[in-house]
């Protein structure tokens, strides 16, 4: 009987003209495998530098006197793009090292450590590197509606009923005072109540994000104020800074 | 040539020369065909046609998959994780869930997996226990009775299960303790 299957099996082998599989076909994927891998960590690394950079660039001490809550605040400000996309990755690179040939040999704990070391090395080289603020800039240019998901909203904090108003200062009146532009493009004048707390000189083409409480049509009281350099992060769609202008301005 | 090649030769010397002469691969079915049928039987409930069946399916992929071998490992290992896999496929087909046949467990099979625990043994005949523990084998979930096969019957290291299965060594062994804590547990139930 064994007989038998030992000439079952390589009759079959005779007939059917089974040959052995060359090679490279194991070697290709074995390295299809390890890229995938590799590249999921750098992308991986990307989305914890974005995530970082979302968190630096959101003011988080507004969290406490946002009208609308602390979780609603806390909810508008996560990358959830870039959460699901590190999601996913993980179990990408998981899959991948697992069918390696000798991806087997480590515990799910292990690789987890090192996968969450590596990609959050990377991802605070990257976001220190300025790679996270030139991804959201032009994320925020993209006229894909996919990228445009992955892109910041800072329209989010564009909420002057609940008392939250954003947008970039066109210019500066006597006192404190001065007038934004908010994302829609319309014009707001901001008053400054007197002991505001104020972080910043407020001058032309800044970012100002305030807490207040909306007086009149495009009349904003504000209470709490905090300004940045870089508004072209939230306001890159500007009609006169394109794309290469951008990218030029950044690389200088 | 003679049948006694494949103890002439080293595995890995078998396997180069089948992957440039077909009729070479006959010395790797002659040296595993009876522990890989052996081992099916363990795991698998079907008839000795089907063992076959899958005996054959798994011969047909490691001569097809020859070039995947990685020498440093022991091709025993690489063969009986084919086996193994043939066996899940094999399963799923059928859309079955895998019980043993009847294992047959000697007493020094027996004595290696309880060596450690003595405690048992004075509640219960070893004989009683012995019988019972056959049939208790059959009740375990095949992630346990996978690891109690390969460990006590197929009498392999730690090492080559974790090759076999593509598990870590550490979660093979965490699955032998478990398994044999199951194993005792369903004994004590009979």
């Amino acid at each position: 009987m064994i007989d038998d299957i030992q000439k079952k099996i390589l009759d079959k082998i005779q007939e059917e003209n089974i040959t052995p599989k060359p090679r490279w076909n194991f070697l290709l994927k074995e390295y299809v495998l390890w890229s995938t891998a590799g590249v999921s960590v750098i992308v991986g690394g990307l989305a914890v530098s974005v995530i970082i950079h979302r968190f630096a660039t959101s003011d988080l001490d507004f969290i406490r006197e946002a009208e609308f809550g602390t979780f609603r605040y806390v909810m508008s400000m996560m990358p959830y793009f870039w959460v699901v996309l590190l999601a996913i990755l993980a179990g990408i690179i998981y899959y991948n090292i697992v069918h390696t040939e000798k991806g087997y040999h480590y515990r799910f704990s292990v690789f987890f450590m090192v996968l969450l070391s590596l990609t959050l090395m990377l991802g605070v080289i990257l976001h220190l590197a300025g790679v996270a603020r030139m991804s959201e800039r032009l994320l925020l240019q993209s006229d894909s509606s996919l990228l445009r998901l992955a892109a910041p909203k800072p329209e989010l904090w564009m909420n002057p009923d609940d008392g939250m108003l954003v947008g970039m200062i066109i210019e500066t009146s006597d006192g404190m005072n001065f007038q934004i532009k908010d994302i829609y493009g319309e014009e707001w004048e901001i008053i400054v109540i007197e002991g505001a707390d104020v972080r910043g000189d407020p001058h032309a083409d800044m970012f100002a994000r305030m807490i207040g409480e909306q007086e009149d049509e495009y009349i904003f009281r504000a209470t709490k104020i905090r300004l940045r350099e870089d508004s072209d992060d939230f306001f890159p769609h500007k009609p006169y800074k394109q794309g290469k202008q951008l990218m030029k301005e950044f690389s200088r | 040539m003679h049948s006694t090649d494949s103890e002439k030769y080293s595995d890995q010397e078998l396997v180069s020369q089948s992957v440039q002469n077909n009729e070479r691969f006959k010395y790797i079915i002659e040296k595993y065909e009876q522990p890989l049928l052996r081992y099916i039987r363990r795991l698998t409930n079907v008839t000795n046609e089907d063992a076959e069946d899958i005996l054959q399916e798994t011969f047909i992929k490691a001569y097809q998959n020859l070039n995947s071998y990685n020498p440093k490992m022991p091709f025993s290992s690489w063969i009986y994780r084919i086996a193994h896999n043939q066996v899940i496929s094999d399963f799923r087909s059928r859309k079955a869930r895998p019980h043993g046949n009847s294992v047959v467990i000697s007493d020094e099979q027996y004595d290696s997996m309880f060596q450690d625990d003595t405690d048992i043994e004075q509640d219960i005949d070893k004989a009683i226990l012995r019988e019972h523990m056959q049939t208790a084998l059959q009740k375990l979930d095949a992630k346990y009775r996978d690891v109690l096969v390969l460990k006590y019957l197929e009498e392999k290291s730690y090492k080559e299960i974790s090759d076999i299965l593509r598990k870590p060594e550490g979660t093979i062994a965490t699955l032998i303790n478990r398994a044999k804590k199951k194993l005792k547990k369903v004994i004590n139930q009979q």
